[in-house]
Parts: C-alpha cells; sequence; structure tokens
C-alpha cells in the first residue's frame, strides 16, 4: 500500500497524542493534584480563620 | 538429469580426483597455504651451521592479510531493483532487501568466524572461493523459524573436487576426513556397517548436482531411502564458486592457471627475500658480537676467557696477543638488492598506499589520493567480482526461501546503519532475484569525499535531492522522504492545533474529576503579532539577523558560506612541494 499524505498525518497524530498522554500523566496530572491539594489547604486555613473569628464574636 | 545411482556417482568421483590430482591443482593450493604459514626457511639455502638464525620474513601473510582487509566485509550494504515499482510490489523488495542484509549480518554474528572472512582469505590465497548454501533442517525442526535455516559456510578449495570438464558447474564432491565417532552423530548418524573404531579416520564425500545429493562415507552411502541419491529441491547446486580473476583460462583449462592467488608467483621473490634478509641478519650478529683469535708464546696456556661488558683479565707475563677477526659485514649490495626484492613484491602485490606506508615521492593530497587511486585500481576487479559473487549467494539463499524452507521465518540485522527484525513472508520470494551488493569502502576518507561531492553536485543544481540520496546505498530515500514530510506535518499549525484538541479535553476533564475550576482559553497558534504591533518610523533601522558568535547556527553559516569553495578541492593544484628543498 503507498502511504499517502493522510495516511501519514494519521500516523503523527496517534504519535502525538501518543506522546501528550504520556507527558500528560508525568507532568500536568501532578501539578494539577498540586494544585488540589494547595486549594484543599487555603480552603481549611479560610475555614479555621473564619471559625477563629466567630469564636472571638 | 537422469537420477545418478551412489555407484555410479563413485565412478565419476574416482574419475574425477583422478583428473585433478593429474592436474597439480591441491598441490599448487597446499603450496599457496605453505607460504601463507611461512612454512619455507628450509628454501632459503642458508649454511646448516647458521639455519637456526635464518628467519622467514612475514611478508606473504602482510601482503595477503592487507588483500583481505581490503576486501571490506563488514558494513554490506544490499540493494534490489526497484526503480520502477510501487505499492505492494516495493514492499516485496524491500523485504528481499532487508533478507540479503540481514542473512548476511546473521551469518556473520552467528559463525565463529564469519564465513565472509574465510572466503575472502581463500579467495586471494588461491584465485577462487566456494561457498555452500544449504537449508538446514534440523534447526528448522527445533527452532521453528526463530532462527536463521540457512546455513552458509566457506568451503575450502582444497576439499571441493569439481566436475572437470565444467569447473565444477555441473556436479560437485565436497570431500573431508573425519572420525568414525563423528560420523556415527549428526547430522548424518552413519551406522558403521563394519563396526570401524571411533577413532579411525573415514573420507566422507559430499556429491551434489542441481537436484541429486548423495553422502558417501567410507565410499558407502549414508541414506537407505532412495538407494542413497535423495533429490533437494533446491533447483541449484548449492556451491558458488567466486574466482578472482588474477589467473588465466588458458587453452588447455588448466585449473592451476585459472585458479591463481596473488602469492602463486611471487614465491621466488619471498624465498629471495628471505634469503637475503637472513644473510644479512647473520653476518650484522656476528660482526656486532665478533670473536677473534690469539696468538702469543702461551696462547693455549691460558685460563678460558669470555665476553663479557667492562671486564678486564689480567694476563700476567704471559706472552699473548688478542686480536679480532677481520670486519666482514654484508656488503652494501646486497641491503641494496633487499629493499629492490622488497619494491619487486609490492609491485606484484599490494602496493604500500595499500597497507598504510607512504609511496615515495608523493607530496600533495592530491598527488597521494591518485596513487592510491591506481593502487586500488590494479585490484578493482577482485572487489567487484568478490561482492558479485555474494549477490549470486544471496540469491540462491533466496531460492532455498522460495522452495525449500517449510514456512515464514523472522530475521534481523542491528548494526550502525541497520535495525530491523521482521517476519519473512515466502509467498513474497518470486524471481527473479537480482540483488546488488556493495561492502562500503575501507577509508573514511573516502566515504567523506563521496559525501562531499555529492553536496557539491546538490548544491549546484546538477543533482536532485533524491538523485544524490539514492547514490548512498546505505541510505533509505523513501524512509527519509517520509521522515522529512513528517518533519514538515509536526511544524505545521494545524497539527499542532489537532494536538491541542486532544489536549484541551483531557486537561478540562483531569480539572473537573480534581474539583478545579476549567483553564482559561488557549490561543490559536501561528498568531502572533505581526510586525510587533509598532506603527509610524522604527526606532533603529533593520538589524540583520546574524547568529550569536560561537554559536551552533554561526558554525553552521559559516560552513554553508564555504561550501562550493572547498579548500580540499584546491588540493594539489598548484604543484605543491617545497622548492626550496629540492623535492
Amino acid at each position: 500500500m503507498k502511504e499517502t499524505n493522510i495516511d501519514l498525518m494519521d500516523e503523527l497524530v496517534a504519535d502525538g497524542v501518543g506522546i501528550l498522554k504520556e507527558l500528560f500523566n508525568e507532568e500536568i496530572k501532578p501539578l494539577i493534584q498540586k494544585r488540589k491539594e494547595m486549594e484543599h489547604k487555603i480552603a481549611n486555613k479560610e475555614i479555621s480563620e473564619m471559625h477563629r473569628m466567630e469564636q472571638e464574636v | 538429469m537422469a537420477k545418478p545411482t551412489w555407484e555410479e556417482i563413485l565412478e565419476i568421483y574416482d574419475k574425477s580426483k583422478d583428473k585433478l590430482v593429474k592436474s597439480g591443482l591441491q598441490q599448487a593450493f597446499a603450496e599457496d597455504n605453505r607460504f601463507y604459514e611461512l612454512d619455507f626457511k628450509k628454501d632459503l639455502n642458508i649454511p646448516a651451521e647458521f639455519s637456526k638464525d635464518a628467519t622467514v620474513l612475514p611478508t606473504a601473510r602482510d601482503r595477503l592479510d592487507s588483500l583481505v582487509d581490503h576486501t571490506d566485509i563488514s558494513n554490506a550494504r544490499i540493494t534490489v531493483n526497484k526503480r520502477k515499482e510501487t505499492g505492494a510490489e516495493l514492499a516485496r523488495l524491500e523485504m528481499l532487501e532487508k533478507f540479503g542484509l540481514g542473512l548476511i549480518h546473521r551469518v556473520n554474528v552467528e559463525s565463529d568466524i564469519s564465513p565472509l572472512r574465510v572466503s575472502a582469505k581463500h579467495y586471494w590465497l588461491h584465485g577462487i572461493t566456494w561457498i555452500k548454501t544449504v537449508f538446514d533442517r534440523d534447526i528448522w525442526d527445533k527452532d521453528k523459524g526463530l532462527t536463521l535455516p540457512i546455513v552458509v559456510v566457506a568451503v575450502n578449495p582444497i576439499n571441493i573436487v569439481p566436475d572437470p570438464y565444467h569447473n565444477g558447474r555441473d556436479y560437485i564432491f565436497e570431500v573431508r576426513k573425519k572420525l568414525v565417532y563423528d560420523a556415527k552423530r549428526l547430522p548424518f548418524k552413519w551406522k558403521n556397517p563394519h563396526e570401524l573404531a571411533d577413532d579411525i579416520e573415514v573420507e566422507q564425500i559430499e556429491y551434489f548436482d542441481k537436484d541429486y545429493r548423495c553422502i558417501l562415507i567410507n565410499r558407502e552411502p549414508v541414506w537407505d531411502v532412495d538407494n542413497g541419491v535423495v533429490e533437494h529441491n533446491y533447483g541449484f547446486l548449492p556451491y558458488t564458486a567466486i574466482e578472482s580473476g588474477l589467473g588465466n583460462v588458458d587453452v588447455d583449462n588448466n585449473p592451476v592457471k585459472r585458479y591463481v592467488g596473488i602469492l602463486r608467483h611471487m614465491k621466488g621473490l619471498l624465498i629471495s627475500q628471505s634469503s637475503i634478509y637472513s644473510m644479512c641478519d647473520i653476518l650484522t650478529k656476528l660482526e656486532t658480537m665478533i670473536g677473534g683469535y690469539i696468538t702469543g708464546a702461551d696462547a693455549s696456556n691460558i685460563p678460558k676467557i669470555t665476553q663479557a661488558y667492562g671486564k678486564w683479565w689480567p694476563m700476567g707475563e704471559k706472552d699473548v696477543k688478542f686480536n679480532r677477526w677481520e670486519r666482514n659485514l654484508a656488503p652494501r649490495e646486497a641491503y641494496a638488492h633487499l629493499a629492490y626484492i622488497t619494491d619487486l613484491i609490492d609491485i606484484h602485490s599490494a602496493p604500500k598506499s595499500m597497507f598504510g606506508l607512504g609511496e615515495e615521492g608523493v607530496r600533495s593530497g592530491a598527488d597521494r589520493r591518485l596513487v592510491l587511486a591506481e593502487a586500488q585500481s590494479k585490484l578493482n576487479y577482485s572487489k567487484d567480482s568478490f561482492a558479485n559473487g555474494w549477490a549470486q549467494v544471496l540469491s540462491k539463499c533466496a531460492k532455498l526461501v522460495k522452495d525449500v524452507v517449510p514456512d515464514n521465518f523472522t530475521i534481523w540485522a542491528k548494526n550502525s546503519s541497520n535495525d530491523f527484525d521482521v517476519s519473512i513472508n515466502k509467498e513474497d520470494f518470486r524471481e527473479p532475484f537480482n540483488f546488488y551488493v556493495e561492502f562500503s569502502p575501507i577509508s573514511e576518507e573516502d566515504e567523506y569525499r563521496r559525501h562531499e561531492d555529492l553536496l557539491r553536485m546538490f548544491n549546484g543544481g546538477l543533482y536532485t535531492k533524491e538523485h544524490a540520496r539514492g547514490k548512498l546505498s546505505d541510505v533509505d530515500t523513501k524512509a527519509l522522504e517520509k521522515q522529512e514530510l513528517k518533519e514538515m506535518i509536526k511544524m505545521s499549525p494545524a497539527y499542532i492545533e489537532l494536538l491541542l484538541q486532544y489536549f484541551m479535553p483531557m486537561l478540562q476533564q483531569a480539572l473537573m474529576e480534581a474539583g478545579l475550576p476549567p483553564p482559561m482559553p488557549i490561543g490559536m497558534p501561528g498568531q502572533q503579532p505581526q510586525g510587533g504591533g509598532t506603527t509610524g518610523r522604527p526606532l533603529t533601522t533593520n538589524v540583520p539577523n546574524r547568529a550569536q558568535p560561537g554559536s551552533m547556527q554561526e558554525m553552521l553559516n559559516q560552513r554553508q558560506n564555504t561550501m562550493g569553495t572547498n579548500p580540499r578541492g584546491q588540493q594539489g593544484q598548484g604543484g605543491g612541494g617545497n622548492r626550496s628543498f629540492g623535492v
């Protein structure tokens, strides 16, 4: 079978998506996880602050 | 061709052997071997009292090994004619190329010593090499296609008894001695009908023509089936002869004149060289540790005196006088003659430049290159003939796959220019098989010049990129074109956009799962502001886009600028040499 440009594009997209998935799992997902943890921390801190202020009042 | 009986085969063998022995070919081969092994001290004719000091110079080995090394067997490049083919046919031919490459690679890595190297040595030593290609049923039964089921062996020409009238093109006998113990084992499992002791040597005669095969051990057939002569289905004679072309096909078709190795007509010179060297060497030794004689009335009454460094012997009142023998070194003419003989050997065999030594009177690089090219042209036919012979071997192996190997099998190669592991599909093996074998140049300089030349042809517009690539046998033009196209696609905005389409949903989903807000939309790739958004007159004039000093880009630019005015190309054009030294 002679390869057309579309075949090549398909091959490249498949390669690219594979690499993208790998990168996503290795780099982006941990970042999202970290951000999630940070947000939780901030939220907890805000809640505890509010709770302290309520107590003071 | 009618099927021969084993008795007829034995009769033909005796006749062929008789003719071969009478021709003196085996004796000539044995002599070639004797000189290669430097076993000709007795021919030097050195007086008996000095014979232990005689030296056989290793010139014969050096010259022959130099030629073998120049029959470069590494980096084999295999191509098949696929100029007009496309589609499935192209894929089939590409697989044939891989088969050829893989076969040579496998026989090289899976042998104790590469059959190519062995055959190259036979080729230069005897002027002929015989390569045997057979299907190995035992390997096939054991591995079922995981191991290469084809055996490629370089058979020593002294073990071959060819048919006397067609030089082995009709039928061949391969003869070797083996112990009864070995004959009883694989592959032939000889039954030893006369119950000979295991340590007795018997003769094994293997007969092949293009249809039949017969093995005789101790002049009796090994196989019980088909009266000892079996049909092999190869469709060809599995022995390929490659001739060096150093001999001559004379009117009598005398094999001794036809199969000539590089040492055959150099023996006299080799003997002279070692003989004169030995005499000069012996005389120099004698004169360096020179002895003498003692005169005087007490000459016979002195104690034993030995020669020792810095030692003086007190003689008291004794009347003795020590006299040195008259000095008698080898004459200068002997050394001049030795040099002359060495030159004659160079002329006949391999010039100095072929084994890395400088030629006399060569001044510039271009001149040296010219001399080297002349030296190589002396052996060009033999080199080409060797590669063409191996192309024949590959064709025979391809026929084996087509007609004999029972099923598909895998083949692989891994070296600097090849890396593949493919399944060989039997159905794809169809004649004609037209392999072209090239053993890459031995010198990096040659390779560099070839690349440089092609680059200039391309830059000068004489060659297209595709044509220039086609000239390089280690370059897969189609694969490179595909890679280029891939690179272009990877750089295109459409491709990046496409990847983003996959990326964004993944990111959004991950964020959603984490309970985080979605990201800000990303701008379209390739929509960078034009002209930097400035209006009116710029603050500076156009700054030339130069690469940073010392950067890779700058080096590339410099290389580009010097292309076409290559200083190498001018080498040697001005006459060369430093005239003030009168060279």
